[in-house]
């Protein structure tokens, strides 16, 4: 399409009972009451001039350029202030106002550079184009009075400059940080004409506290705040909307390009999850899908230690489904396998694992989302009877008491955490539950009413806690649990937790949290109105991760806190497409849809399409195949867009097992560290090229659509297609959308879900069939989708990994904002300039007491492996927790983490690691120390 | 599949997650929970391996399965 340009209406929708009819400009509209005279004017199809106004952000009214008349009022109001009313007439072009606008226009002009014919706005200018809207003709007062034109640019910031000399004062940029992304960072310094826009206490935008969303250069009228790529490349040309690739927030974009090439990405208002918001990634960080590291010719050898060779497709897929066979014919059936990602589409992730199931012939297919969510999968089922979270993002807006555990959103999902911030600025009480103190445990007007900095590992026994009492202090919402759960489950459960040992008196020593603090907590959690509990991987990555889901949903239905806006239970997903990997039927027990290979009446539907008779029994998880490939019984391996040898834990294991198989093939768009060890190599698209859907943490399904052509001229559906046939078992498609609608007749859930409902709808969340056409913004509203909820006892089981005296610190590991997981993306962006390395949190006595100095070189060993990295002093963890990221290889990060895992899912443990801490001079120190080179230092 | 102290550990974990059911029903749960989620051949495995240290509910599990 042509460049989209939303319809700004100038101040935001307004939610109200009632209705209010108006004449403007001798034409009848109908507005919810409250609404702005521009707002209505925009709806009437009348715009009405602005320049500080636009429906992202609250009226102002510093402009004036919005005058309006209105008839038996005096004066000429500002239409984004004034709010309609019944029987009101307004007018808003009149002579009058006419030239009053002129008159502001010229003052603004009076300042401002007229180099419109080389400034990079020109043609996508609000105070270019509302001069002409004015009809503005001449500046009576000149140009050669004081001005602003030799204030400097601030080019710090590596996505967009700031150029003071064209500011217009009209605090856009100020109030988009303020009220959209809720970092404050950005103000209006000094009175009358010195006014000006800074970040920070006058720093560069890089020193300061800005986080670099990018709303403010969205808000910013004129080419004050602007795209440094639009600078360089002009303004864009036609637009694209798409689906962002890093976290399950799945923000909806317009790629807007000129030619074939990005210009920039602008967060789509009409975006379900996202509204017209972004984060640093999202809007900035795309440059890796073109970046010179990129493979589009597929890569062949025959031994790891052999020079790659490039093929042709044909080759390629000879080679691989070749070397498959031979592997099977010599090893078994089940000698090989395979694993989906979470950062694919749908419908890729969809035909690997059909080729595992149909053409592979077992069921050794997993998926990514085994090493962060598995046990939300497993919970949640347990419970309620489905794997995913229970709301829309939008949900939160409802809420009066938010219970965030073991997530970080403003580093993680830092546009749902600025939507969550905006509720808790409106009043919501914060409940933290987390070892590190987060930002959102004190961040500009917000403040959590209680931080339960609990010892790592110790999260189910928090949660019964808080369940011990609501049970014993007669807070349980009775009325909700006899009409929606199983009275012989509830009075099990209520009889378990209730038992002394579930105290948080008793369970203080085990926590570490103030018994008063955890009543205090629970108390709010059941009294405080709507609660909602959003969760992230420090749930789930633990000894007890599904234990932990369960407690959460025990508690979330104990106090009826399920099945309306405002609550739930939410994992906020890692990667853009974990929620649609696992859907899809990636994990090895169950097909799409969440249903166990084991039943022999969805198995039937699926062997009459597929027609091959397929498994009854589970295959193998991630770390079975790891298991088995050291045993010898595992040895061909396909690996679709998963750094495995980076992100799983107990790295040492992982490479045995990838030096262990015969044949491993990676689908991916890097040469990453799995693809050392591979013999063939696919090369994948980039977001920017797919064509299918994400399905997000709120369960949206959101399309992908192909903004330029795909780099190694196949998608990859397209490849796994050509692999299967080649293996025996035919498998085309001609386009994704065939591909939706063959999930859409295998799984009820999404029966209702095709490529024309989602361009018609924008998104569905499923479920999506004939029961709920349109999709399924909350769940469980009249029933739990098992019927019944299921409260399940969760007893606090201690992990394995303890500290001791020679590993006397817990390690835990998380993500900082700037960087996404292993960094395969973002470290080939800019965003290299926020976060160039990982580095070790350590609290200031851990560090006192080891000799260690910020920014000295660490050790950091454990029972698993040793690495290094440099010290970060910090007092946000407790005495003897430390803390680190794994988006750098180098740093290797699970050198050090265990293969201990989620008793219920082999969901990894990387939250809780001993360890010991020791200076040393070098790196170099530590490859010494241990006589050969681990993984994540120097040698890669 | 995998070594047989990994399986009798994995097994044992299991167990103690439904340790607030009393026998037969843990036993049951466990037995349920490996035949749901682990390969034929690692039940195989690990039935044909060591019951030294295993848990009361895995080793009912274990009878469970084998029968």
């Amino acid at each position: 399409m042509t460049l989209l340009r939303e319809h700004d209406l100038g101040t935001p929708a307004v939610a109200s009972g009632s209705e209010v009819t108006l004449q403007i400009d001798g034409q009848s509209v109908v507005v919810p009451e409250g609404t702005s005279i521009m707002r209505a004017a925009g709806l009437a199809g009348c715009d009405v001039p602005k320049l500080c106004a636009t429906d992202s952000l609250k009226s102002f009214g510093s402009c004036r350029l919005c005058v309006v008349e209105v008839e038996g009022r005096k004066g000429t109001p500002a239409s984004c202030t004034t709010p309609v009313a019944d029987g009101m007439i307004v007018n808003t072009q009149t002579p009058r106002l006419q030239k009053l606008r002129r008159g502001v226009m010229e003052l603004y002009i009076s300042d401002h550079p007229l180099d419109c014919l080389t400034c990079p706005a020109n043609g996508d200018c609000e105070l270019q184009d509302m001069a002409g809207e004015v009809g503005l003709r001449d500046v009576r007062y000149g140009y050669a009075g004081e001005n602003h034109f030799d204030q400097p640019t601030d080019d710090s910031n590596p996505y967009f400059s700031f150029d003071p000399t064209k500011c217009i004062a009209c605090s856009r940029c100020v109030r988009a940080c303020d009220e959209v992304q809720g970092t404050f960072a950005l103000t209006i310094a000094g009175r009358g004409f010195d006014s000006k826009v800074t970040a920070g206490a006058g720093e560069s935008f890089l020193e300061s506290e800005c986080v670099s969303c990018g709303a403010c250069v969205q808000a910013c009228p004129t080419s004050t705040l602007q795209e440094k790529s639009v600078i360089e490349l002009g303004v864009p040309r036609r637009t694209v909307l798409t689906t962002c690739a890093y976290c399950g927030v799945g923000c909806s974009f317009k790629a807007e390009l000129s030619g074939d090439q990005v210009v920039r990405m602008i967060p789509y208002k009409d975006g379900g999850a996202n509204e017209g918001h972004s984060c640093v990634k999202g809007r900035f960080a795309f440059g890796y899908a073109t970046h010179t590291d990129r493979i589009t010719t597929p890569l062949l050898r025959d031994s790891i230690t052999d020079p790659w060779r490039e093929a042709t497709w044909d080759e390629a897929i000879e080679f691989s489904a070749r070397r498959l066979q031979e592997i099977q014919a010599k090893y078994g059936r089940d000698s090989i396998g395979g694993i989906t990602s979470s950062r694919c589409t749908n419908e890729e992730v969809f035909v690997v694992q059909k080729m595992i199931r149909a053409a592979f012939g077992n069921n050794n297919v997993d998926t990514c989302a085994r090493v962060c969510h598995s046990p939300t999968g497993y919970g949640l089922s347990q419970t309620f009877g489905t794997s995913a979270g229970t709301q829309d993002f939008a949900s939160v807006e409802s809420s009066d008491v938010i219970l965030v555990i073991g997530a970080n959103p403003t580093a993680a999902h830092p546009v749902f955490a600025s939507r969550m911030k905006q509720r808790l600025r409106a009043g919501a009480k914060l409940i933290v539950v987390d070892p590190r103190r987060i930002d959102l445990v004190r961040s500009p007007h917000v403040e959590a009413e209680y931080h339960l900095q609990l010892q790592p590992g110790t999260n189910v026994a928090i949660v019964n806690a808080m369940a011990h009492v609501v049970v014993t202090e007669d807070l349980v919402d009775y009325p909700f649990v006899n009409e929606r759960c199983d009275p012989a489950d509830f009075a099990m459960w209520a009889d378990f937790i209730a038992r002394p040992e579930n105290s948080p008196e008793e369970l203080e020593a085990i926590t570490g949290v103030a018994a008063a603090d955890v009543r205090a907590a629970a108390r709010l959690f059941a009294t405080g109105g709507n609660a909602a509990i959003y969760y992230g991987l420090g749930v789930t990555e633990h000894s007890q991760g599904s234990t932990m889901v369960m407690g959460m949903a025990n508690l979330a239905m104990a106090t009826g806190n399920i099945g309306r806006v405002g609550v739930g239970v939410n994992p906020l997903r890692g990667q853009n497409n974990v929620q649609g990997s696992c859907d899809m039927g990636s994990f090895p027990h169950e097909f799409p849809g969440y249903r166990h290979v084991s039943d022999d009446a969805v198995r039937e539907v699926f062997e009459q399409l597929w027609g091959r008779e397929l498994m009854a029994e589970p295959g193998l998880r991630i770390p079975n195949m790891f298991d088995a490939a050291v045993a010898g019984k595992f040895k061909g391996m396909f690996v679709q867009g998963e750094d495995i040898a980076q992100s799983d834990p107990n790295t040492q294991h992982v490479q045995a097992a990838l030096l262990s198989l015969e044949l491993l093939i990676v689908q991916d768009l890097f040469i990453n560290e799995t693809a050392k060890y591979a013999h063939v190599f696919l090369p994948g698209t980039s977001f920017l090229e797919k064509d299918g859907t994400f399905t997000n943490a709120e369960r949206r399904i959101n399309r992908v659509r192909p903004v330029m052509a795909a780099r190694n001229g196949k998608q990859e559906w397209e490849v796994v297609s050509e692999l299967s046939t080649a293996m025996g078992y035919p498998m085309h498609y001609d386009a994704a959308s065939e591909i939706m609608d063959e999930i859409a007749a295998l799984t009820p859930t999404f029966s209702g879900v095709s490529f024309d409902l989602l361009d018609r709808l924008g998104s569905v969340q499923w479920p999506c069939n004939a029961a709920a056409p349109e999709g399924t913004p909350t769940m469980h509203i009249d029933r739990f989708v098992r019927g019944l909820g299921r409260f399940v006892p969760t007893p606090y089981v201690p992990t394995d990994e303890r500290a001791n005296r020679k590993f006397p610190l817990i390690l835990t590991t998380g993500r900082i904002l700037s960087q996404y997981n292993v960094g395969a993306q973002t470290r080939r962006t800019a965003n290299v300039v926020w976060h160039s390395e990982d580095l070790l949190e350590i609290h200031p006595h851990d560090a006192e007491e080891r000799g260690i100095a910020e920014g000295s070189w660490v050790s950091i060993a454990s029972r698993a492996g040793e690495t290094a990295m440099r010290a970060r002093v910090s007092d946000r963890l407790p005495v003897g927790v430390v803390y680190t990221t794994f988006h750098y290889p180098i740093s290797g990060a699970n050198v050090v983490t265990t293969d201990n895992s989620d008793w219920a899912t082999n969901c990894p443990e990387y939250k809780v690691t001993a360890v010991q801490v020791r200076p040393v001079t070098a790196p170099e120190d530590v490859a010494e120390a241990f006589g050969e080179i681990p993984l994540g230092v120097g040698a890669n | 599949m995998s070594d047989t102290g990994t399986l009798a550990r994995m097994a044992n974990q299991i167990a103690r997650n439904y340790g607030y059911l009393a026998e037969p029903e843990a036993a049951k749960a466990v037995a349920s929970h490996l035949k749901k989620f682990w390969t034929p051949d690692m039940c195989a495995e690990f039935l044909a391996g060591s019951r030294d240290g295993l848990d009361p509910a895995v080793l009912g599990a274990a009878d469970l399965l084998a029968g």
